[in-house]
């Protein structure tokens, strides 16, 4: 009876610690939950770079070494990716220059390819007879984005530009045929920088605030770089010893379906972005511009749909810009490379799911693609653009923590 | 040499066991016959991928047919490895392990259900090499990784041999009784 008795006391006192340990668990993360997105994203980058300490150190390397050395050149490789595609962009009059000449060419191309410059609306392409109301929505709102502010206009306008830079009067000749054209007016012009205030300043607060949630990150990223496992252990000591051997296994197992799939995905990745460059090349796209798009499609095709859809947009906003190709093939022409673009893409995406994604990442995330586009959009809607990077890995994680922890609920009979 | 220090600072009273206790570790499994041929320091660096568990006398510590994931060195206690019986009847026991013995290596190996369950006859204090630690062992110090190995294909051609001394035996004693 006292047995009894003290069992079921015990039972109480589980349950009376176990309820408001989880209430206090539960809304100190809804407290703390703009650090949740830093801490992940430094888990998840910490878990990546593992490997190199530990090929480090398995050369004899001390641990502290390791860890200085690997984020060393971690940090080093993004300053140096920053510095090349900051480099790389166009400032100041270049980059008005580049948005003008883009406006005026997309605009051309687009009426010419339509047959809108003929005198009678009626002689229009049947996909403009047919669309045309849509058409003209989004061509304002792409004009909208390109399009230079006025104080850029007025400047560039300016008399005393003239002759300034190299090809400034074609440039000058261009945005007055863009001003002229009234078909496409911006559906939201720019408003000069600094115009707002309020809105300024407003910025610079949410700017400030997010640096100071982001400033976790190295130290997460730190600690867990140069973790020996004393943390792993210690979180083991909790687990009940019945269950010790479960977790052990159900970890072993997620720790090798995510590290196939990170592996697995870089791999797709790199060769959905060769094919994608090299087809835009074949097609006629100057080699750094192929190089170029093929590195974004590749690069953002870690989200499922995403690089395909990358890569198409891109490229057909290449090809819309562009007025003289170099293609491989000699018999192509401008006009052909909107439809490269469209194969190039398509064989990419076909290749990708016939053959890279079953060989590279196999079953280990067989995930229906109506989750992927799910989780996905959760993710993005609860933590915008890391949320959408990150809600694969840990859809990896979920799904294989719950398959292992089911075969193995089953194996100790407890299910 | 300073830097490990400042770290030492922040970060050893929070996960990590004090010295004098890892000391005594190290001098306990120095002295298992899994370790011979490893070197202190090696020994020392052991210790980075052991967990240390403590289980109540009858606990059972692993049991026959759940998945495998670990060795067990036994640091303190009495051990039992059983084997299940008739429905009803107590288990066979079919070997005694005190401080010093090991069990569960075929479970780094792999993954197979045991093949036998471990109970403990008094409180047992065990410390445990999971595979998934064998595993980070060997990308992180191969060499010690290759030592573990060694160890544990001599623990098995060991085994294998008495095995196969007693088939033999047990053999001729068979033959002897059938031919007279």
């Amino acid at each position: 009876m006292d047995k009894a008795l003290r069992s079921n006391r015990r039972l109480w006192l589980r349950y009376a610690i176990l309820i408001p340990t989880l209430l206090a668990l539960a809304s100190l993360t809804l407290l703390a939950r703009g650090l949740i997105l830093p801490c992940a994203v430094a888990i998840v980058l910490a878990y990546l770079c593992k490997p190199l300490v530990y090929i480090l150190r398995g050369k004899g390397w001390s641990a502290h070494l390791a860890v200085m050395t690997v984020a060393f050149f971690l940090i080093g490789s993004v300053l140096i990716c920053a510095r090349v595609v900051i480099g790389a962009l166009p400032q100041g009059l270049d980059r008005i220059q580049m948005m003008v000449r883009a406006e005026h060419r997309l605009n051309a191309k687009v009426e010419r390819m339509l047959r809108l410059n003929q005198p009678d609306e009626t002689q229009a392409h049947w996909i403009y007879r047919s669309f045309g109301a849509e058409i003209d929505y989004a061509m304002s709102q792409l004009n909208g984005w390109i399009q230079i502010s006025p104080l850029d206009q007025h400047e560039l306008l300016l008399p005393e530009n003239k002759g300034r830079l190299p090809s400034s009067e074609e440039i000058q000749n261009m945005l007055q045929e863009n001003l002229k054209r009234p078909r496409w007016t911006a559906a939201a012009a720019r408003t000069p920088a600094g115009g707002n205030d309020a809105e300024l300043k407003q910025h610079i607060t949410q700017v400030l605030s997010s640096f100071s949630v982001w400033l976790l990150f190295p130290i997460v990223f730190f600690f867990l770089l140069g973790d020996d496992g004393s943390i792993f252990r210690y979180f083991m000591g909790f687990v009940p010893n019945h269950y010790f051997e479960l977790v052990l296994t159900m970890l072993e197992r997620v720790d090798r379906a995510l590290g196939h799939y990170l592996r697995g995905t870089a791999l797709e990745c790199l060769l959905v972005g060769a094919v994608i460059g090299l087809g835009l090349f074949l097609f006629g796209v100057d080699p750094l511009s192929a190089a170029f798009i093929g590195l974004v499609s590749g690069v953002t095709n870690a989200i499922p749909f995403l690089g395909t859809l990358v890569g198409l947009a891109m490229g057909l906003g290449y090809g819309l810009m562009v007025e003289e190709i170099h293609p491989v093939l000699p018999f192509l022409t401008a006009d052909d490379l909107l439809l490269g673009v469209v194969a190039s893409v398509t064989v990419a995406h076909l290749l990708d799911n016939a053959l890279f994604q079953p060989i590279l990442v196999g079953k280990a995330v067989n995930l229906h693609p109506i989750v992927v586009v799910l989780s996905v959009a959760v993710a993005g809607m609860a933590f915008g653009l890391w949320g959408v990077l990150l809600a694969i890995p840990s859809v990896v994680v979920i799904n294989t923590c719950l398959k292992t922890l089911v075969s193995g609920l089953k194996d100790y009979r407890l299910i | 040499m300073l830097k490990s220090k400042w770290i030492d600072f922040f970060w050893k009273d929070l996960f990590k066991k004090s010295l004098a206790k890892s000391q005594s570790r190290e001098d306990f499994l120095q002295q298992t016959s899994f370790f011979q041929g490893f070197s202190p320091f090696q020994v020392h660096l052991m210790c980075e991928f052991l967990h240390s568990r403590q289980y109540v006398s009858g606990e059972h510590i692993f049991e026959v047919g759940h998945p495998g994931a670990a060795l067990y060195f036994i640091e303190a206690g009495q051990v039992s490895i059983e084997l299940p019986s008739e429905k009803g009847a107590s288990p066979i026991a079919i070997a005694l392990l005190e401080a010093g013995s090991f069990f569960g290596e075929l479970a780094l190996l792999d993954d197979a259900p045991r093949s036998a369950s471990a109970r403990a006859v008094k409180d047992v204090t065990v410390l445990a090499l999971p595979r998934y630690e064998l595993d980070r062992m060997l990308a992180q110090s191969p060499v010690l990784g290759g030592l573990v190995y060694r160890s544990l294909a001599q623990i098995t051609s060991t085994r294998l041999k008495g095995t196969i001394d007693r088939l033999q035996k047990e053999d001729r004693t068979m033959k002897v009784a059938v031919n007279g």
